[in-house]
């Protein structure tokens, strides 16, 4: 019993006698209290050391003085992690510190620049938010720290009993692809021999890649810079930023370029634009059908690529005949003659022309119709005959790493399943994280393992998502910060941040095709994080699989870089190196990606699928009530995803501007007093919520348009904790038939005035 | 001695925000200090919109109203032109935050004390950096900085060519000019 | 009776998770007793950690824990948590990334004594000034940071064990300029840990009081006499 009596204890100086209890063992004299951290059991230093004593303001003035002038800086080539495009850079390092980047010129993707994120994001390594060390839900659903060895301990045993009730089948990984956690996420799924894998395709670039396959086998880069006309359907390259792909667009420009952008926002490309076409959102489809019934309806399509090239041309013809420009101008609310216009144009600069790919803007994922909007779109460039031309459409070469030596890298034998739920997906170029949920909401997937994902807040609407995966056995989330996703985790596992690891090369496809390398560029910060191919190592040795994760990182990368004539040591020099003697060369019609090498304009896996054979007319989810509006999505500059809005560097950014507001047309806005600045209602069946509106004349009416990157549900992310609204928040739970996709612009929302 | 400006051509600025990170990472600043703000402007009707948006730093202004009202000299001219403030000598009175027509200074949360863009191409000369870190981030190349003094400096013919003015007139005399 | 430099030792080891037997140790009522005793005469004694006797030129007031801390603070402080109830509280509240962290760590509560809105206050980044402040320190003094330290070299644990060490080491003064100028973002932390809204809170905000009230001595009487050791100078 350790009760004392407080009041006696604290009464006063003068009756010590109280403190008698016990003095013979005085701690003092104790080890205990001499041990110390930093001065061992002997708990002093040689006096000789006052002479190191420096007061904070001494050392503060001594510090700078030292810095402004000469002290060491380092120097590593690595890659940006602000999103997905992975920018070549050199970091500057200085006393732990990154003190400055610069993008790399070598880099396909930077060309000497950075963007926004790729500054500010760098912060994340010593954000306060940083999760430090292994976490478990305990008894009372609370994350607490357990060390490692307990973590993937436990985490095994679960994963065992697993396979041992359900099978393999029954787990699955899903990812947003990265340099190493690519190679090492699916490599451990393979081995405990599951076939589940998933990126975030669905929510980004399924449809779009799914359509692409079925009418030319693949997805293309448009030659932006040489074209003399592009379409860029929902894609914004001024907001969505690749430095390379601005300077693209510019130059284009500077050339005189007839550069459109159809959406239904003017977005920030819009200075490089020669004309906004404002469409209504969802209807993508019928502009494109119009203008291929233009081309076709003038002649002014590439009879002779078509002839030599193009399967099922006549039976498209016939199927594409009623969607005329007037037409398409009822659907998609774009003038006929507009239409008409952009068709003739387009024709006109062909074969130096093109509609851009895209992500997941108009046709990536966001519409029940998008995987069709892509077939219709691949049909409409093979039409002018763009690829592989100057300006045109291009297949890039890229370079892979060729096979290992077994003895070292043994590979998991494969697996012969399909990953689960695919084959209720026909179309589907890849499997569909959804089909994840799915399973996690049926029972047939009992374990899932996240990484560098936050599938919860951003695939889909986040309270069906988390129910589904409240739902297993096991679930398993690795991550920089507390994520969306981590919060239905039963483990969380820290990895450290870009930064502070090394990860396997990067082959990137581009004209002339390189190969780059993330670097690590800081020392680790917190020691109990690790990297990716850590992580997956001590689970795969738990796991029973160790055998196949018998090497480092760096002895991998080695190898990998030696099978394509270079050297780890080389290419940590230079950062990016390139293949010319596999440069892209202009003129020549490429070999298709379809199963017999031509361009399919029907389809019949697609009409097997439910789809018609020919991508013609297929709608949006009906439109929402009389006073309801199509909520729309898209990115910022400053963010990526949900992924950086913690970063204090960034979320000021948007504080300062107000850029979590939501925007209103005019035209909507009057209809319902509602004026920039005010505060609105925005509701649905799904979710509802309060947030500033800036009412512009940059929205075309019917829609109400919402940065994708706010409404963090995260209080450890205290620096975006309920700063806007969510997006995904609003969207009905939907998986795009055949394909895959999300369909994350299928939501109508009501939106009012507050007070 | 020279007389350093810039010129920003704002039909380039697509509003991204790059300057203002890559400024705070080179010059080591606070997240929530930032040397360069934006003002954007919408006009005209549905669909025929037109958007601009302007950068706004330190004008390095000649007659630097800031350094007029500074009751320390640690706001003064500096050498060629650019406008300093000598930390060590800020008092934190904000006195120069409200003189300052552009309200391009800020206060250090840290601090306390005030600072604002440095040109910093100049300190660049010494650690190798090529130009003002706003200049070289710039994804659009809308920026331009030299010597306004002399005639053949690539800023002054850009001045030229371009018709570039300051943000506004009779405010005072800056050295930034602007093309709209 | 715990000496001062005992004092701080046993305060660094509870802001860290630690071994059960180490703690079973240092809270045995006994030992607990001792330390407390050792905390109130330090708190009390209206002397630089320098100097074992008062010197009338130096006008520090004492303090008695009784009127700063509250009935369930005291009560807190009497009684130690258990090691069960201390090691939950350090791996849910001392590890990073959770809603509920409140990590001891200066860089995360940097702050200027004059900023602006108390309600949106600057957050720190891990290895800010005060970091490489320490972990210089403790360099030129021939010690260096343990691993575990890496990402927090001005960790709390380790302010007041290098304080300890110093007393122990002959440096008093020195170890009194640390109190004054590592120790005041404690009211800031003091703060979170209040926010946690947690009864087992208690016993680490007793124990963060105690160190606010022993700055508190010191910046009050440098106040008055220049050549005293003093918080850093404001630029």
């Amino acid at each position: 019993m350790r009760r004392m009596n407080v009041r006696v204890l604290w009464r006063s100086d003068e009756d010590d006698e109280i403190f008698t209890i016990e003095r013979k063992t005085a701690m003092s004299e104790k080890a205990l209290t001499r041990r110390s951290f930093l001065a061992g059991s002997a708990g002093a230093v040689a006096l000789a050391g006052a002479a190191g004593f420096m007061g904070f303001g001494a050392w503060e003035q001594a510090h700078a003085d030292s810095r402004s002038t000469a002290k060491t800086v380092t120097t590593a080539h690595s890659l940006c992690g602000g999103c997905s495009s992975k920018c070549g850079y050199t970091a500057y390092v200085s006393d732990g510190k990154l003190i400055k980047q610069l993008g790399d010129e070598g880099h396909p993707y930077s060309r000497g620049k950075l963007c926004a994120r790729g500054y500010g994001y760098a912060n994340i390594a010593y954000s306060e938010d940083r999760l430090t060390d292994p976490l478990k839900r305990n008894a009372q659903g609370k994350f607490e720290k357990i060390d490692w060895d307990t973590a993937i301990s436990e985490i095994s045993d679960k994963v065992k009993s697993i396979i041992s009730s359900s099978g393999a089948k029954a787990l699955a990984l899903v990812h947003d692809p990265r340099p190493s956690g690519k190679y090492y996420g699916p490599r451990f799924m393979q081995a405990l021999g599951s076939a589940n894998v998933y990126t975030h395709g669905a929510a980004c670039y399924l449809s779009r890649t799914s359509g692409f396959k079925q009418v030319v086998g693949g997805g293309w880069t448009s030659d932006v810079a040489h074209s003399k006309m592009t379409m860029f359907i929902g894609r914004s390259y001024a907001d969505g930023v690749r430095p390379s792909q601005v300077a693209d667009i510019e130059a284009a420009h500077a050339n005189g370029a007839d550069l459109v952008i159809v959406d239904p926002r003017l977005n920030s490309t819009a200075l490089f634009a020669t004309e906004w076409v404002p469409i209504k959102p969802g209807t993508d489809l019928a502009l494109v059908l119009g203008m291929s019934n233009e081309l076709v309806r003038n002649g002014r399509y590439d009879a002779d690529f078509v002839a030599a090239n193009v399967e099922g041309f006549e039976d498209w013809k016939k199927a594409i005949a009623p969607y005329t420009a007037e037409w398409a101008e009822d659907v998609c609310g774009v003038p006929a003659d507009k239409i008409a216009s952009l068709a003739a144009r387009m024709a006109a600069a062909a074969p130096a022309c093109s509609i851009e790919p895209s992500w997941r803007a108009a046709f990536g994922c966001q519409y029940a119709n998008s995987g069709e909007t892509a077939r219709a779109i691949a049909v409409f460039n093979s039409l002018l005959g763009v690829w592989n031309q100057e300006g045109g459409a291009l297949f890039l070469p890229s370079v892979k790493a060729g096979a290992l030596d077994q003895g070292k890298f043994p590979n998991p034998p494969a697996v012969s399943e399909k990953a689960y739920g695919l084959s209720d997906l026909p179309l589907a170029s890849e499997s569909s994280a959804l089909s994840v949920a799915e399973g996690a909401r049926t029972g047939d997937i009992k374990g899932v393992f996240f990484y560098n994902s936050n599938m919860v807040a951003g695939y889909q609407n986040p309270t069906y998502l988390g129910e589904c995966f409240d739902k297993l056995d096991l679930c398993v989330v690795i991550d920089v910060l507390m994520s969306e996703t981590a919060q239905h985790a039963d483990y969380v596992l820290p990895e450290c941040s870009y930064l502070e690891r090394f990860e396997l090369p990067e082959f990137v496809s581009a004209s002339t095709p390189v190969v780059s390398l993330r670097d690590q560029v800081l020392d680790v910060i917190h020691p109990n994080t690790k990297p990716v191919d850590e992580i997956f190592t001590l689970l795969a040795n738990a796991c029973g699989v160790g055998k196949y994760f018998d090497f480092t990182v760096e002895e991998l990368a080695d190898a990998q870089l030696r099978t394509v004539g270079l050297t780890l040591d080389g290419l940590r020099a230079s950062g990016t190196q390139s293949f010319p003697e596999k440069a892209f060369v202009y003129g020549t019609t490429p070999k298709f990606g379809t199963s017999d090498g031509k361009v399919h304009f029907t389809s019949d896996a697609c009409a097997k699928a439910g789809y018609p054979a020919a991508p013609i007319w297929t709608a949006p989810v009906a439109d929402g009530g009389s006073d309801e509006l199509r909520l729309i999505g898209g990115k910022q500059a400053i963010h990526c995803h949900n992924q950086s809005v913690d970063v204090a560097a960034l979320m000021n950014i948007t504080k300062d501007y107000g850029l979590e507001r939501v925007w209103l047309s005019s035209e909507d806005a009057a209809a319902r007093g509602i004026s920039d600045g005010d505060t609105v209602h925005i509701s649905n069946a799904q979710s509802d919520g309060t947030v500033k509106v800036h009412v512009t004349e940059r929205l075309a009416p019917g829609c109400v348009w919402m940065p994708s990157h706010y409404g963090c549900a995260v209080p450890e992310q205290k620096n975006a904790y309920k700063v806007g609204l969510r997006q995904m928040d609003f969207v009905p739970f939907r998986i795009e038939p055949g394909y895959g996709g999300a369909c994350t612009q299928e939501a109508f929302v009501k939106v009012e005035k507050v007070g | 001695m020279a007389r350093y400006g810039m010129l920003i051509d704002t039909t380039k600025c697509i509003g991204c925000f790059t300057c203002r990170t890559a400024c705070q990472r080179q010059n080591g600043l606070l997240d929530d200090e930032a040397f360069i703000r934006f003002e954007t402007r919408e006009s005209g009707k549905y669909p025929n919109v037109h958007v601009e948006t302007v950068p706004l730093q330190c004008m390095h202004c000649d007659d630097a109203p800031c350094a007029q009202v500074c009751p320390t000299g640690a706001a003064h001219m500096g050498e060629d032109g650019i406008v300093q403030v000598d930390q060590d000598r800020c008092i934190g009175c904000l006195y120069c935050m409200a003189a300052c027509p552009y309200q391009v200074r800020v206060r250090n949360s840290k601090t306390g004390s005030v600072d604002k863009c440095r040109f910093c191409t100049v300190s660049a000369y010494t650690s190798g950096t090529k130009m003002c870190t706003c200049v070289e981030a710039c994804l659009t190349g809308a920026r331009t900085f030299g010597d306004l003094d002399d005639p053949d400096s690539e800023i002054s013919k850009k001045i030229a060519e371009t018709g570039a003015a300051p943000i506004a007139p009779g405010l005072s005399k800056p050295k930034i000019y602007y093309v709209r | 009776m715990m000496d001062s430099a005992a004092v701080f030792s046993v305060l660094s080891r509870c802001f860290v998770e630690g071994e059960q037997a180490e703690w079973d140790e240092l809270t045995a009522p006994t030992a607990w007793a001792d330390f407390l005793g050792g905390a109130r005469q330090m708190l009390q004694d209206t002397h630089d950690l320098a100097e074992r006797a008062p010197r009338g030129s130096r006008r520090i007031s004492g303090c008695h824990l009784r009127d700063v801390l509250s009935e369930s603070e005291l009560k807190a402080l009497a009684v130690p948590p258990t090691f069960a109830a201390h090691d939950e509280f350090a791996r849910t509240h001392f590890t990073g990334g959770l809603p509920y962290s409140a990590v001891p760590v200066e860089s995360l509560y940097c702050k200027d004594d004059d900023r602006r809105d108390p309600l949106e206050p600057n957050r720190g980044l891990y290895l800010g000034k005060t970091a490489d402040y320490m972990r210089d320190l403790t360099t030129s003094l021939g010690l260096s940071i343990p691993d575990e330290f890496r990402a927090c070299p001005d960790h709390l644990s380790l302010e007041l064990d290098l304080i300890a060490v110093l007393l122990r080491s002959g440096m008093a003064a020195q170890a009194q300029t640390l109190v004054v100028e590592r120790l005041g973002w404690l009211t800031d932390y003091r703060m979170k840990l209040i926010g946690l809204n947690e009864e087992a809170a208690n016993f680490y905000i007793s124990l963060v009081d105690m160190l606010v009230c022993e700055r508190a001595k010191f910046t009050e009487a440098s106040d008055e006499e220049d050549e005293r050791p003093r918080a850093v100078a404001k630029r």
